[in-house]
This record gives C-alpha cells, structure tokens and sequence, in this order.
C-alpha cells in the first residue's frame, strides 16, 4: 500500500516535470497555442486572434462581393494549401495539440484520484462523527 | 483449407484508440498533413469513430436502456461525455465536408459564400472543443487504456544477479 502510493507520486512528479518542460519548451518556440481553445471566433462575425488571423484578414479586405471564388481567410487551414509537408513548424504544432491532450488526460486522471481520496476522508470523517464517542461517554 | 483467423476484441480496441487519437492530433494541423490529406484522414476518422462506437455497441445498448434507472453515476458521466463526443465529431466531420475542396460540397450545393463562412468558422473551433472531449474522454478510460497496453507490450525482463530475489518475493518472505 505504502509502495504503491509512492510509486504513484513518483509517476506524478515525472508526469509533471515532463509536461512543465516539454510545455517551456513548446511555447519558447512559439508553437504552444493553448489560447486558441478559447479564442472562439463569432459564428458570424469572424472575430478571432491568432489561429485565425486569415479570416480577420478576409473581414478587413471586405467580403460584400459574392462573385469571389472560394473564401481565401481560413487561419490555420490557409497553411495546407501554400506550404503542405512536413515541415518543422507545423510538426511543433501537432506536438502542441498532442502535449494539450496529455495535459487534459492528467488533470483527469490525477484529479479524479485526488477527488476520490477526498471523497473517501469526507466520508470517514462523517462515519466518525456519528460513531458513539468513547470519550464524550459519562463515566459510570 | 481455410485458415482460422483469431479476433482479439481488446487488442482491436486498443490498437483502434490508439490509431484514431494519433490520426485525430495530426489531422488538427492541416499545414502538417496538406490540404488533400487533412481531408480524406477526415473522413476516415469519421469511419473509424463509427467502428469505434459499433466495438463498443454492447455498452451502448446496455447503459442507454438503463439510462433512467438504476444505474452508477461514473457511467452515466461517461455515456453523457460520450455523446458529447459524439455530437462534436459530427459537427467536425460535417462542417469539413461543407468546406471540403476536394470534394467540392459548396459547388454541388450551391452553399453561398457567408454560409461557408459560418462553415469554415465553425470548422476552426469544434475540433478544438472535441479535442478537450478526447482528453476528458481518454482520461476517464485511462486504467483501461494502461492495463491493456501493460498486457499486450512485451515484457521487458530486468536481470538480476544471480541469487538477488526480485522485491515482491522479499516481501512475500516478510
């Protein structure tokens, strides 16, 4: 029991320490893109940063003629058309996406265990406190 | 003389989660894939996700009968979160194929240029929202995903000097 809850913290430590550091690591170079999740653009009004800067780009050159072909503003879907392959800097962005995924995947799992822990000491803590006190009993 | 082949449900499983998360980060950056790549690796997501689903039909048929009565809490999360995935995958694949160039859709239909802007727009933010989803999801199944993926890699044996008794058995000696 006692190894077991200490291999975990060790797991926890390293899970940490490699995700702290691939994340350093990732937004040095720019690529670590967590704002964009929340960053939701206006259905209609196209309104964004970052990630989709072609679309603002598209809203600012005016978009009331509809004999334009094909909508150019795309953002992150603007890339795969000019430059697909695999280069260095989309490769970081799929490690972004894969290091906000294991990030997602820890929190659930470590604060799952956490909540359950703490589920477990509330309910002994109340199974405690309706127990008959040994103390509070008057001595005969 | 025909030749048995084996299905190991699990290892199917397991091996499909593993293809279909890796397939889902990397389909996220079209600039990694190419415009055409991104596409069809799309679709065959959408494929994949529905095998994924037809493996895993038991369960859905069970919990979904039993979804008002008696039923454990942690399930009932997981069926909700898995509907949730469910509806955003579709929104994913659905918006993809309105915007889709190699397929033409807009074309075909004769979608108008702010209708595909609302497609393109939401195109950009639901595979971010189904990517949290993904995460929720697999970190819900996660000792199922680790216990199996313990069972099915081969075993790396550490040699021990001779005469030193792994841990267990020092303690089994205690």
């Amino acid at each position: 029991m006692r190894s077991t809850k200490r291999r975990t913290a060790i797991v926890l430590v390293i899970v940490v320490a490699a995700l702290a550091l691939s994340g350093y690591w990732l937004n040095s170079s720019g690529r670590l893109d967590i704002p964009r999740v929340f960053a939701v653009p206006g259905i209609t009004s196209g309104s964004g940063e970052g990630a989709f800067a072609g679309e603002n780009r598209q809203h600012s050159q005016g978009t009331s003629t509809t004999s334009q072909a094909a909508p150019s503003g795309r953002g992150r879907h603007e890339g795969g058309r000019e430059g697909a392959g695999l280069n260095g800097t989309a490769a970081l962005d799929v490690l972004s996406n894969l290091w906000f995924l294991a990030v997602t995947i820890t929190v659930v799992v470590y604060g799952g265990r956490g909540l359950s822990f703490v589920m477990v000491q509330m309910r002994r803590l109340l199974r405690a406190g309706h127990a008959p006190s040994v103390l509070g009993k008057k001595q005969p | 003389m025909l030749k048995t082949i084996h299905f190991n449900k699990t290892k199917t499983k397991l091996c499909l989660d593993i293809a279909l998360t890796a397939a889902y980060v990397i389909a996220m950056e079209p600039r990694f894939t190419g415009e055409t790549w991104h596409e069809w690796l799309g679709l065959a997501l959408g494929g994949a996700a529905i095998i994924h689903v037809l493996l895993n039909w038991k369960w859905v048929l069970n919990v979904t009968r039993r979804f008002f009565h008696k039923l454990q809490q942690q399930v009932r999360i997981d069926y909700l979160l898995d509907l949730a995935l469910f509806a955003s995958f579709t929104v994913v694949i659905l918006s993809g194929i309105m915007i889709s160039e190699n397929l033409r859709t807009a074309e075909t239909l004769g979608i108008s240029f702010e209708a595909q802007r609302t497609w393109r727009s939401i195109h950009a933010w639901a595979p971010q929202v189904a990517l949290v989803i993904v995460g929720i999801h697999l970190g819900l199944h996660w000792k199922w995903i680790a216990d199996t993926t313990r069972r099915y890699l081969p075993r790396i044996r550490i040699r021990r000097p001779v005469g030193q008794l792994p841990s267990s058995e020092l303690h089994a000696q205690d």
